[in-house]
């Protein structure tokens, strides 16, 4: 039975390399995926990536396993990093990009592994279908706030909805996104 | 439960998406309520799976050669467990055994690899002015952009003593316009008689004042306009006068316009022949000083 994240950081906060290694191999691919939704540039995005490895190196032996799961300490440091470099560069960012620059940006220049993680991979299907659940205008305001880094108030003005609006349809949507994960047996 | 801060700050405290501000106060709030922190906690365990939902992309293989180059020249990074170090040489091809002819080539080789090498140290040489150029413009933006932060941050603190100021004066105003509305109530109260007050000495003829009586409210006001500054020493003193019998009502002082406004106990105000305002010393007087009475109204016969 493989190491779980957690018995890996242990390692990589002594010093194991080959265990941050192991981490990079289970996540790299996701995260590059996350950090592409919010940069739009691969190049860049790359960068990001390396750069959330090497602080999960510098910074494990800060990583409490008490305070939430590697996963999600994991992509806070990339999705922070990748929002950090578009107000830096200020590209302002869009709810959805087209369908041709998606496609051009998952072609080059590698294909998409499946290999190494099929039961995940098969979660993650799962987790994305549960997102068909949210209405369209649930899921601008979600890609919005955690996709593009946008607080509430620039989330308004971007869509040019009341306040009342983005927190209605915020608060409903991750209630929803909730209860069909729920009913999917995806653990949370 | 405050559902103003469950309802519009955590689910945006969960996707990440507050201001520092409204972070520390979502903090604040689940700080003293667990129940609140158990329902925080079970939206971010939501937005947790946000990552899962979007398409993987492999990296390129230089993403993770590069990093791994720069663990191993981290000083930190310990040497393989000898059962990963020998999977890992069990992973390279064997080499066969070296013949003396391939000996002899390879010393040929050398000069070859020796002036690649040198190739490689002048590469890397560019290379680096290159990275340092790169290093010092960077640094001139950083300090830039210090500059400008520190600009922005006195901005803020002059705009937030100003923001101070304007509510101080704000407090004021409110507490202003509640008076003056407790005034026109009273004047509006049935019943209500106003018996104005005119300069008496001709020293002060933009000077005056009004007395209102609304005894069946219980309510007498006295106001005041367009009084001289006094000293310290010295306050104004109402009185209400009875035939010859003066009572007080009360001492005041008045504010850099001149205006002063007095509850009055309303039974002492509805009886009364005139009604006098006079400078007396701090504290006030038994009587008013005879020639320092300066507003006086006498009731009409």
């Amino acid at each position: 039975m493989s190491a779980t994240d957690e018995q890996l950081m242990a390692k990589v906060a002594a010093g194991d390399s080959a265990s941050l290694e192991t981490l990079y191999d289970r996540y790299a691919a996701t995260l590059l995926g996350v950090v592409l939704r919010v940069v739009l540039n691969r190049s860049v995005a790359e960068e990001i990536v390396q750069e959330t490895f090497w602080r999960v190196w510098d910074k494990a032996g800060s990583f409490d396993a008490a305070q939430g799961k590697f996963s999600t300490w994991m992509f806070s440091i990339g999705r922070r990093l990748a929002i950090d470099t578009t107000r830096r560069q200020k590209i302002r960012p869009q709810a959805a990009r087209s369908d041709a620059e998606e496609e051009r940006m998952l072609r080059e220049p590698d294909e998409v592994s499946v290999a190494e993680t099929a039961v995940w991979h098969i979660e993650q299907e799962q987790i994305r279908s549960a997102l068909t659940v949210l209405s369209p205008e649930q899921y601008e305001v979600i890609e919005l706030a955690y996709f593009k880094g946008l607080t509430r108030q620039e989330i308004a003005e971007a869509i040019d909805k009341p306040l009342g609006t983005i927190h209605t349809r915020a608060r409903l949507g991750l209630q929803k996104l909730r209860t069909a994960l729920e009913a999917a047996g995806i653990e949370q | 439960m405050n559902t103003r801060i469950e309802e519009e700050l955590f689910p945006f405290y969960a996707l990440d998406a507050l201001t520092a501000e409204e972070k520390a106060e979502v903090e604040t709030y689940i700080a003293s309520d667990p129940a609140a922190k158990a329902r925080l906690e079970a939206l971010q365990e939501t937005a947790a799976l946000l990552p899962l939902t979007t398409e993987p992309v492999t990296p390129s293989p230089s993403v993770k050669a590069n990093l791994m180059a720069r663990v191993q020249a981290d000083g930190r990074a310990v040497a393989p467990s000898p059962v990963v170090a020998q999977k890992r040489v069990a992973e390279r091809p064997s080499s066969p055994q070296i013949s003396w002819w391939d000996r002899l080539r390879q010393s040929f080789a050398m000069p070859v690899l020796a002036g690649t090498a040198a190739l490689a140290a002048i590469v890397l040489f560019v290379w680096a002015i290159a990275l340092n150029q790169q290093v010092n413009q960077l640094q001139d933006q950083v300090s830039d952009l210090t500059s400008d932060t520190n600009v922005l941050v006195e901005d803020l603190t002059a705009l937030r003593a100003d923001n101070e100021q304007l509510r101080v004066r704000n407090v004021t105003l409110q507490q202003q316009l509640e008076t003056q509305e407790d005034i026109l109530a009273s004047y509006q109260a049935p019943g209500a008689t106003t018996l104005a007050l005119g300069d008496l000495t001709g020293e002060n003829p933009a000077a005056a004042a009004t007395s209102t009586v609304a005894a069946e409210a219980g309510v007498a006001t006295f106001v005041a306009r367009n009084l001289p500054p006094l000293s310290a020493a010295q306050v104004y003193q109402l009185w209400i006068i009875r035939g010859d019998q003066p009572l007080s009502a009360g001492i005041f002082s008045v504010d850099e316009n001149g205006r002063a406004t007095l509850p009055v106990d309303a039974t002492l105000a509805s009886t009364y022949d005139a009604v006098g305002v006079s400078i007396e010393p701090a504290g006030g007087s038994e009587t008013p000083t005879p020639d320092q009475i300066i507003l006086l109204g006498a009731a009409s016969s």
